[in-house]
């Protein structure tokens, strides 16, 4: 029983990175009042350009280069079309996810001459870290040790946003131009810059986010890989009011629900069902949520 | 002179004149009032020396040296700072925070929010404003959010402080508090532009009074007991106004509303919202409530317009029930202007056609089977538009750019132009300057000569004892009493509305 549970919490918290990772990338438009939904795309993206470069170049240093360069890329489109040209932020959002599903899919054909996926040894995974000390308690030492380094990224960055958003001029000025860009904008600030820079953030997340899928929870790139997780990030920005971090409690709480689906699968209960967990308990946290938010 | 505007002249193409060659001029430590109608040019002109919109023609002199205020930061670094009535502030943030936003106090891009606090602290107590600068910014009055932008602009070091319109949503006695500041900065050295329409706030605490009309420069003069307020407003107005209304009391023909026992309970806490209303309502008389807000004046109008059913009770126009139609069914008798122009009388993104052929649309000639005819609604509008005096750029200019008196001219126009022999007036001259209340006042007595049956609920004492031919006070949802304003006197009004016997 107890190795279950360790399994399962080791398997938590690796489920819980990229939502994570994405989450954390995409509170930053929240903050700024930018309805950013592109956290999918760009991590689809990511992904896909991580695998290339690691393979291409032989090191996954190249991987996470390469994957950075492409979520920059993305984030400068979401700003010139949402933020320069003003077109509807979701338009975009959405278009920039169809675009990365469409580009990443036929870059695969055309680049490795697969279809729905490309495996390969000889793709370099990013490094697994061993924590010397932490590895000897029994319990802990199990289900945190022997991530790949991107675990520990996640669950560092979300104080190091806290500290962003709530403790620095950045941050202030973040907040500021959600809630009141008109008082921003009074003192002489540019609030599309503003606006700009937490664009940039959440390619960066969400480009690492990708990174982590394809060369840390798995050493392959396959279609659409990154699956609905993007949304999964979005619902708990919204959630939990782009808090960081909660937000990483909340992606927690998801990596577990996830992995429990898959361990109740051994008792025999249909997959079909056990897939769900993850979204039920979403609208059930949803609906408890609102009803606490009415009579309050 | 610290500030000289010479010249300056505003065009909003193709042809609306805002400011026309108007001189204005600033002194170290005065405090300079510009006075002046809704629409006159006041708040243009401020924004002009702030750096938000730019002159058409004419210039600007800081300490002698001609500059261009392209921007609100080239102002600030000019000393000049404007606190506008809607205040740009961040609710969910410190006082203090919300000061230094911008030129924040930090090491390494880290705040440093003791030190934030610190200085804004000082700030505050050096020129003697009262407010927590810890404090959650949503948390604070009105009064106290504008003492933070005020802290936000003496923080930018500015010299010339514009405060357009300050006092327009603050008590009597905050006023009186922010006077005393006023007086406390103008003591360390600041100039203040003190914009208002305000005439007796503006005799008690400025030194210089400069007057605009219409775009022009009427005067500039010094308050120094010479000039009364009656000189002011006539200098404000051009042509001297007689606020009381002549009224050739005519007798009162049918009734046109009749109301009955009408009561409306509050199904949640059971409070008596109204309780046993009866009035009525002839034809050709003006019939006032007077009342306290908030003492079923609202919910008698939303009972009356059909908006809540009454839980009982009767309300007959001519002769006919209406109790329980719905409000279309009901307009079919009533106009009505309500209180909230913004929300509930317009439709401000829309055009000024749109919002006058509001309610005549559903009808021929403005209906052609499913579709508007819109020529005639084009017709319709600039009639309309030219028959009540509605200052505008033509039938397509979207309602929200007018000033409040054309707003509510718009509501008055398709108001009135649907010929109903009730008219509900809710408030109608809230918030609308001299000359647009004569104008309202003066549309209201024409319905009456014209046999229409008018209701007027209003704050205002001295509009229904000069407009009505009966007032009714209400005091808790009640009817407490039926006056005749030509034999009481208004102190006997507000005994009836206060509850205390005369």
């Amino acid at each position: 029983m107890g190795a279950i549970v360790v399994q399962l919490l080791h398997a938590a918290l690796s489920s819980a990175t990229p939502i994570a990772l994405a989450a954390l990338g995409g509170m930053f438009s929240y903050h700024a009042n930018v309805f950013n939904i592109a956290m999918e795309g760009m991590m689809l993206m990511g992904a896909y350009y991580a695998v290339y470069g690691a393979y291409r170049f032989g090191h996954w240093l190249y991987g996470v280069l390469f994957a950075l360069l492409s979520g920059l890329i993305l984030a400068g489109i979401f700003s010139l079309l949402a933020i320069v040209l003003k077109v509807d932020e979701f338009i975009t959002g959405i278009g920039i996810n169809m675009l990365a599903l469409g580009w990443t899919t036929y870059s695969l054909r055309a680049t490795f001459q697969v279809k729905g996926a490309f495996i390969s040894q000889t793709i370099p995974p990013i490094p697994r870290v061993r924590l010397p000390v932490v590895e000897k308690i029994p319990f802990l030492g199990a289900v945190l040790s022997s991530h790949p380094f991107l675990v520990f990224v996640a669950v560092l960055a979300a104080f190091v946003c806290h500290v962003v958003l709530y403790q620095t001029k950045f941050g202030l000025r973040l907040r500021a131009t959600g809630e009141e860009p008109a008082a921003v904008a009074s003192v002489g600030l540019s609030i599309g810059r503003l606006k700009f820079w937490s664009a940039v953030l959440c390619g960066i997340f969400s480009a690492l986010a990708g990174v982590y899928l394809s060369l840390g929870y798995v050493t392959l790139f396959s279609e659409n890989m990154s699956n609905g997780r993007g949304w999964i990030s979005l619902a708990i920005i919204i959630l939990v009011r782009g808090r960081p971090v909660p937000i990483m409690l909340m992606s927690l709480a998801f990596g577990l629900l996830e992995n429990l689906g898959m361990l109740l699968q051994r008792y025999d209960v249909p997959p079909q069902f056990t897939a769900m967990l993850p979204y039920v308990a979403t609208l059930f946290v949803l609906y408890s949520y609102a009803r606490r938010l009415k009579t309050s | 002179m610290l500030v000289e505007m010479i010249d300056i002249c505003k065009v909003y193409p193709p042809n609306v004149v805002a400011l026309k060659h108007v001189d204005f001029s600033l002194e170290r430590g005065e405090i300079h009032a510009l006075v002046g109608e809704n629409g006159a040019g006041k708040s243009t002109l401020m924004k002009i020396l702030s750096g938000l919109i730019r002159p058409s023609f004419g210039e600007i002199r800081v300490n002698g040296q001609r500059v261009q205020i392209n921007s609100p930061v080239v102002a600030a670094r000019l000393g000049i700072g404007m606190v506008h009535q809607e205040l740009a502030l961040v609710g969910s943030l410190r006082v203090y925070e919300n000061v230094v936003l911008g030129s924040e106090p930090s090491r390494f891009g880290l705040l440093q929010p003791q030190k934030s606090s610190q200085m804004v602290k000082q700030l505050a107590e050096r020129f003697g404003l009262n407010v927590d600068v810890d404090a959650i910014t949503q948390e604070l009055s009105v009064a106290g959010r504008q003492k933070v932008e005020i802290l936000k602009q003496l923080y930018r070091n500015v010299d010339i402080l514009i405060l357009d319109e300050p006092t327009a949503a603050l008590t009597p006695q905050e006023s009186e508090e922010l006077f005393d500041e006023m007086f406390k900065l103008r003591e360390r050295g600041k100039t203040i532009v003190f914009v208002s329409h305000k005439l007796d706030e503006v005799l008690k605490i400025s030194d210089r009074i400069t007057v605009l009309r219409k775009g022009e420069k009427i005067a500039t003069v010094k308050n120094d007991g010479s000039i009364s307020a009656a000189q002011l407003a006539e200098m404000m107005v051009g042509k001297r106004i007689e606020l009381v209304s002549i009224k050739a009391r005519r007798p009162a023909g049918d009734p046109v509303l009749v109301v009955k026992d009408l009561s409306l309970v509050d199904r949640t806490s059971g409070k008596k919202l109204l309780d046993g209303v009866n009035l009525t309502v002839h034809a050709g008389e003006v019939v006032g409530i007077a009342g306290v807000e908030g003492n079923g004046q609202n919910e008698l109008i939303e009972v009356l317009i059909g908006l809540r059913k009454p839980t009982s009770g009767s309300i007959k126009i001519m002769g006919e029930d209406v109790t329980n139609l719905d409000p279309r069914q009901r307009r079919a008798f009533i106009a009505y202007v309500p209180q909230d122009r913004k929300n509930v009388g317009l439709a401000l993104k829309a055009t000024i056609m749109e919002n006058l052929i509001m309610t005549h649309h559903m009808n021929p000639p403005l209906r052609r089977k499913w579709l508007l005819d819109k020529s005639v609604a084009k017709d319709f509008a600039s009639r309309l538009i030219k028959d009540f005096e509605i200052v505008c750029r033509g039938p397509f200019e979207k309602v929200q750019n007018l000033s409040g008196g054309n707003q509510q001219k718009v509501v008055v126009a398709r108001e009135i132009s649907l010929n109903r022999q009730l008219i509900l007036l809710d408030q109608p001259t809230r918030g609308l300057d001299v000359a647009s209340t004569q104008y309202l006042r003066d549309q209201v007595l024409m319905l009456r000569d014209s046999s229409k049956a008018v209701l007027l609920v209003s704050a205002d004492l001295d509009e229904l004892m000069d407009l009505s031919d009966r007032i009714y006070v209400m005091r808790s949802g009640r009817i407490v009493a039926e006056l005749d304003p030509r034999t009481v006197d208004k102190t006997v009004v507000g005994y009836h509305m206060l509850g205390v016997s005369a």
